[in-house]
């Protein structure tokens, strides 16, 4: 059985991987790349400092999962160059121009070493001023994370690192004087002699740059570290703030869950034996009305009728708790002051939770107790009770222990419409006000949070079932 | 009259219709998380026999010697993995896919289970008449039709039924139609797997008199895969033994009745219930189950229940010794006998 | 001797199909069956919503001759802006006109034998969908512009300049787009059964073209994931191995992410929304339910003697996946479709109650999300009752269909 466990959870890691690749090629996939509205609000896609700085913060200067820029030619860089500067009588259409700049601004340190040979030998001299100008920009070195490891050194290496960039600033021609650039070409012939090394890439270094100067390997590094981004308005690290709703997600979900549950086994085994009778078809046409009604249509007419004063105002419009200043104390009494607040949430949850599962243990328990064995416990003589509990609810309940597993999305992604509707603020709210604010950090970490509720409800699900059903035989 | 003109007076035996050498199939087992191969099982090992043309073929043994297997590996419905099937000058596994799908129209089948074998979801006129438009036997849907009704009738059932969907026959008359969709394209060998296992016994002799009533009008060849023997004294001109994947007596039916070589062989029809009271063995019981096929004893495979096995039968895999005219043992004790040995008389002695 | 006339001979009566045999199960089942025409009945308001709330005169005569705005501008974008309405004006048009024929034709070829009969039918239908589909095609091309008069100002107009024209109106006459600024969130009253919304347009316009908007989410993007799914797992589990282990992966990728999650992801990243892109969306989130049981069914029934039998005759692959295998697997994906139109209903109600579906179409979601906003019963009620309707009768509908094709449960 530990072996079978082991083995499980081991099976979540690579599911785990591919829903990390996937949640992030749609997100960077998204028309109008994250934080690019706010590049594009600082001067749009050209190469200004700044813009190149917000780029490299967030990464969005290196391509999405494969890194093929160490396969760049001199050539291909050259034609970069023409094309972006309407050269030699070009006439590229505005993507053509915007892509041009882009890679010109994207691509640095693998543009180094062509930058630096088209200084050195390339006939034209607008090119070379071209190529110093650019080199000024590509040499820089990027700066490390903060995040990670000790903020102090990161924060003395970038120091050290703004400086060595800042040298490169003069080095430059402003127009095509030939004796400023031969003095430039000079400098930069001297600055490549000492750094060639870190430049030219052996093909270890090639590899290592096609699968992880990407995006997604750097996201992923970050993800190891536990480091969800920053959520851009407000600069506070996602991972801080989604874990602050989770809480409340969750605390909701599960109470709902075991709620549910709680009261839709007995219900589902009333209903089975009194199958056919008119409190059992009274209670599924209850159920069925249910389970047809939308969630946020339930919540609202709870709200409506049981908070909002048409007619009554027992419970509060909304939210989890009181303000900080009308907050009791004591613990029972803040205790009593959540679930004054959570009761109408919770019922909302819990119906609609309860709709579907119920169903579900009146078939399951209809079923068993029409098998034959059943028939032989009862003309063994046992007591009705004995028969339903011991016999028929045990078997009866095996399937409905599968469901839970499948049910955690399902909670999961109902929360959302409640969240919204009593203005709890939790994961689905969270949710929302992300993505209308476009902060696809936090997109991001919500879905990637929820995979893994996900995956963990999987998993037990599957371990329960395999411990309670004496037929499954594992190997 | 001229030497040249004379007939001439030995006959020349034709070539086979179809010629099996060394058919083999295994099948490999994963277990576990990884899908490890943990072992093979051996199904098919080293079958080889011929059939002629006209001529009925019984591959008989137990349930699980195979015997399934190899006639769906004649057919490439399983690839075989090692072997030859020779078939109209061609070696059949070796067939590249046009090939292969011109040369089905002359070897057919017929299944076992009459309740999986027809698509609940097509007419009878469907199941029939699709392969004929397939190969171009008839060219549009009338003209199957009409070839259709005809074989229908031709197999004992009217030709109304045409529209009908196979949940509305019984078990027998579904064989029937399993049996005119094989001769539908004439076929020139069919493989009758287990055909009339499923019946009633009393369907089942119909069923068969019809095949053979089919053998001589069509001029086809079966090759009769079952376990009963009563079947196989009906029906067949040569019989082929099976066990754990291996033959171990090939004979012409009246050999393989009349003198029973194998123990094996022996013991099985020691257990075919037998009417005549005159007539009936003593019956001989094996010891032990059938090994698994995943790990067949070493040598002959069937030492471990053989009453008369010996030292060399644990080591060395026999070779068929021949005992009689096409009759051959894979048994150690016929290297350089003939006679056969009386299995009942020497357990009892 | 002479033979007596022979009379023409009786046709035989012939053995029901799976599918009339599941046809009969169905009908025997009366609340289910009595669903059916409740959706039916759905569709038939969806379609004729022009016919009971237009702002067009059927006809007009203001001295100069009579004229049908109404049929006029039937095609028109200025008045019908979404796709969606000129596919059921479409229908309306040219399904009341071909109504007649095609229900002659059916009567009349009922009592051939099974083959001819179906062949005329399907000729027929397939000429009536051709005419529907041109018209829908010419009407999106055509792209009439031409709909801005306001007829009833213009009658308010002329009355009072003493030449009231004669006109014959629909029951009400308001459209669902038209914004009245002097009253919004109006109470319910004779010229709004049920009041205004907060940009004051006609709330029981909106739910009756509502319907429209539902339906065709619901019944398009079902079918869009339903044939995919169904590819993709009849691709699964044909082949097994390691194709098998691949798709399964990917559908085991897109069933962790919870559902509306996903959708609301995908949603963000799609700036401008049309009704289609929710489709889509939809549908990219559902197919995963189709696949699985379509891989179930064909893992199951690859192995039976039917399937070898195609082999040995001699079929390619691609013929017996769709020609043996699928006939028998899609029971269990019509069932799962009649549920799934009930779910992408729910779905794209709660993306517009959330604010992130299109808001250029009337959607009961929208509408209850105002009723929220501004706290009014009615605006919550209304749809909330809507939308109740609508997926019960999908639901219950669903569950007939389920007890249908089980074989189990003939009676």
């Amino acid at each position: 059985m530990l072996q079978y466990a082991v083995k499980r959870t081991l099976w979540m890691f690579p599911t785990f991987f591919l829903i990390t690749m996937v949640v992030f090629t749609l997100i960077n996939l998204a028309p109008g790349n994250p934080g690019g509205a706010e590049a594009e609000q600082q001067g749009g896609t050209t190469t200004s400092d700044a813009v190149r700085l917000f780029k490299q913060q967030f990464d969005l200067d290196k391509p999405i999962l494969l890194n093929t820029r160490w396969a760049l030619t001199r050539g291909d860089v050259r034609e970069r160059i023409v094309v972006a500067h309407r050269l030699e009588g070009r006439a590229p259409t505005p993507a053509q121009l915007i892509a041009a700049k882009d890679a010109l601004a994207d691509d640095g340190n693998y543009l180094v070493q062509h930058l630096v040979g088209l200084l050195a030998e390339d006939p034209a001299p607008e090119i070379r001023a071209l190529a110093a100008d650019y080199l000024t920009r590509s040499a820089s070195l990027p700066f490390v994370s903060e995040r990670i490891g000790d903020p102090t050194a990161a924060r003395d290496e970038n120091r050290t690192r703004g400086a060595y960039n800042e040298a490169f600033k003069g080095w430059r021609c402003a127009d095509g004087d030939a004796a400023c650039l031969s003095d430039v070409t000079g400098k930069w012939q001297a600055w490549w002699e000492k750094e060639r090394p870190r430049y030219e890439y052996t093909a270890g270094e090639k590899a290592w740059a096609f699968l992880f100067d990407t995006r997604f390997a750097n996201y992923w590094w970050k993800l190891l570290h536990l480091d969800l981004g920053v959520s851009p308005n407000t600069r506070i690290p996602v991972l801080d703030t989604l874990l602050s709703k989770m809480k409340y997600s969750v605390s909701l979900s599960l109470t709902a869950v075991v709620l549910a549950y709680l009261i839709a086994v007995p219900l589902g085994v009333y209903s089975a034996v009194r199958s056919g009778s008119r409190s059992d078809t009274v209670l599924t046409i209850g159920l069925f009305v249910l389970y047809s009604l939308p969630t946020f249509f339930t919540g609202t007419v709870l709200l409506k009728l049981f908070a909002d004063g048409d007619p009554l105002t027992w419970f509060p419009v909304g939210g989890f708790q009181s303000d900080a200043k009308e907050l009791p104390v004591t613990t029972l009494g803040y205790l009593a002051d959540v679930t004054w607040h959570v009761t109408l949430p919770i019922l909302t949850s819990t119906s609609v939770a309860l709709a579907a599962l119920s169903r579900y243990a009146r078939s399951g328990v209809i079923d068993v107790i029409r098998a034959d064995y059943i028939r032989t416990a009862r003309a063994k003589g046992l007591e009705e009770p004995i028969v339903i509990v011991k016999h028929a609810v045990r078997n009866g309940m095996i399937p409905i222990l599968t469901l839970l597993g499948g049910f955690l999305p399902v909670l999961v992604s109902g929360s959302v419409v409640i969240e919204v509707v009593f203005t709890i603020p939790g994961m689905g709210s969270y949710l929302v006000d992300s993505i209308n604010g476009r902060d696809y950090n936090a997109v991001m970490a919500v879905l990637l949070a929820s995979a893994i509720l996900t995956l963990v409800g999987i998993l037990i699900s599957d371990l329960s079932y395999a411990l309670v059903d004496p037929r499954i035989n594992l190997d | 009259m001229h030497p040249e003109a004379a007939p001439s007076a030995v006959a020349v035996p034709a070539e086979p219709l179809l010629r099996v050498e060394g058919l083999t199939k295994h099948f490999p087992v994963f277990r576990g998380f990884f899908r490890r191969r943990v072992g093979t099982v051996r199904a098919v090992d080293d079958v080889s026999f011929t059939l002629g043309r006209k001529q009925t073929l019984a591959v008989v043994g137990e349930s699980g010697c195979g015997k399934t297997t190899a006639g769906r590996a004649l057919l490439r419905l399983v690839e075989p993995d090692a072997g030859h099937v020779w078939f109209r000058g061609k070696n059949l596994p070796t067939l590249g896919a046009d090939e292969l799908r011109e040369t089905r129209r002359h070897m057919q089948i017929i299944f076992q289970d009459p309740y999986s074998s027809l698509n609940p979801r097509h007419t009878i006129g469907q199941i029939i008449g699709r392969p004929l438009l397939l190969h171009g036997v008839c060219k549009t849907d009338a003209e199957a039709e009409d070839f259709v009704r005809a074989l229908l009738e031709r197999v004992g059932l009217q030709p109304k039924y045409i529209s009908r969907y196979p949940h509305e026959f019984s078990g027998g008359q579904r064989q029937r139609i399993g049996i005119a969709r094989a001769i539908a394209l004439r076929p020139e060998f069919v493989v009758c797997d287990e055909a009339v296992s499923a019946l009633d016994v009393s369907v089942r002799a119909q069923v068969l008199n019809l095949l053979m009533d089919l053998q001589d009008e069509f001029g086809l060849s079966y090759v009769f895969v079952t376990h009963d023997l009563s079947v196989v004294r009906h029906i067949a001109d040569d019989v082929v033994v099976m066990y754990l994947g291996q033959i171990v007596e090939k004979a012409p039916r009246a050999s393989m009745f009349a003198r029973p070589s194998h123990p094996y062989t022996q013991a099985l029809l020691s257990a075919a219930p037998e009417p005549d009271p005159a007539k009936r063995r003593k019956r001989i019981i094996l010891s032990g189950d059938v090994p698994s096929p995943m790990n067949p004893p070493p040598g002959c495979r069937f030492h471990t229940r053989c009453p008369l096995a010996f030292d060399r039968c644990k080591i060395d895999t026999p070779a068929p010794h021949a005992v009689s005219d096409g009759h051959t043992v894979a048994c150690h004790l016929y290297e350089g006998r003939t006679e056969p040995i009386d299995l009942a008389a020497r357990i009892a002695g | 001797m002479t033979d007596a006339p022979r009379p023409s001979p009786v046709p035989a009566p012939e053995d029901p199909t799976w599918s009339e045999i599941v046809w009969g199960q169905f009908r025997k089942r009366k609340v289910a069956y009595g669903s059916m025409w409740g959706v039916v009945g759905l569709f038939v308001v969806a379609v004729y919503a022009p016919l009971f709330i237009a702002e067009k005169p059927f006809l007009w005569n203001a001295g100069d001759g009579w004229s049908s705005p109404w049929l006029a501008t039937i095609f028109d974008r200025t008045v019908y802006p979404s796709g969606i309405d000129l596919f059921f004006n479409a229908l309306l048009v040219f399904g009341t006109l071909l109504a007649i024929p095609l229900a002659w034709m059916w009567r009349r070829t009922a009592p051939l034998p099974r083959r001819p009969r179906g062949l005329v039918r399907r000729r027929w239908l397939t000429g009536a969908l051709l005419a529907w589909f041109l018209s829908l095609a010419g009407a999106l091309a055509a792209d009439l512009q031409r709909g801005e008069v306001y007829y009833e100002e213009l009658e308010a107009r002329l009355e009072k300049d003493g030449t009231p024209p004669t006109a014959v109106w629909p029951m009400v006459r308001i459209s669902p787009r038209n914004t009245d600024v002097t009253a919004t969130m109006a109470p319910p009253s004779g010229k709004h059964w049920l009041g205004t919304d907060s940009a004051g347009r006609d709330v029981f316009a909106r739910l009756l073209y509502g319907t429209r908007v539902s339906l065709t989410v619901g019944i398009f993007a079902v079918a869009i994931y339903c044939t995919f799914g169904t590819v993709v797992g009849a691709v699964a589990g044909f082949f097994g191995g390691r194709v098998d282990a691949l798709l399964m992966r990917i559908v085991e990728v897109v069933i962790c992410i919870p559902s509306l999650f996903l959708v609301l992801a995908v949603a963000a990243f799609i700036p401008k929304r049309s009704i289609f892109h929710i489709m889509l969306i939809i549908a990219v989130v559902a197919w995963t339910g189709p696949a699985r049981l379509v891989r179930a069914e064909f893992l199951r029934l690859r192995e039976l003697d039917f399937v070898a039998s195609a082999r040995a005759a001699g079929f390619s692959k691609a013929q017996i996946i769709f020609e043996e295998i699928l006939p028998n697997a899609i029971g269990p994906v019509l069932v799962s479709a009649t549920f799934g139109v009930a779910s992408a209903i729910l779905v794209e109600s709660t993306m517009s109650f959330l604010g992130l579906g299109d808001a250029s179409v009337p959607s009961w979601g929208q509408i209850l999300a105002t009723g929220r906003a501004t706290s009014s019963w009615v605006l919550i009620l209304a749809p909330g009752f809507a939308i109740f309707v609508t997926v019960s009768l999908l639901n219950l509908l669903g569950e007939g269909a389920r007890d249908a094709l089980d074989p189990k449960l003939r009676s």
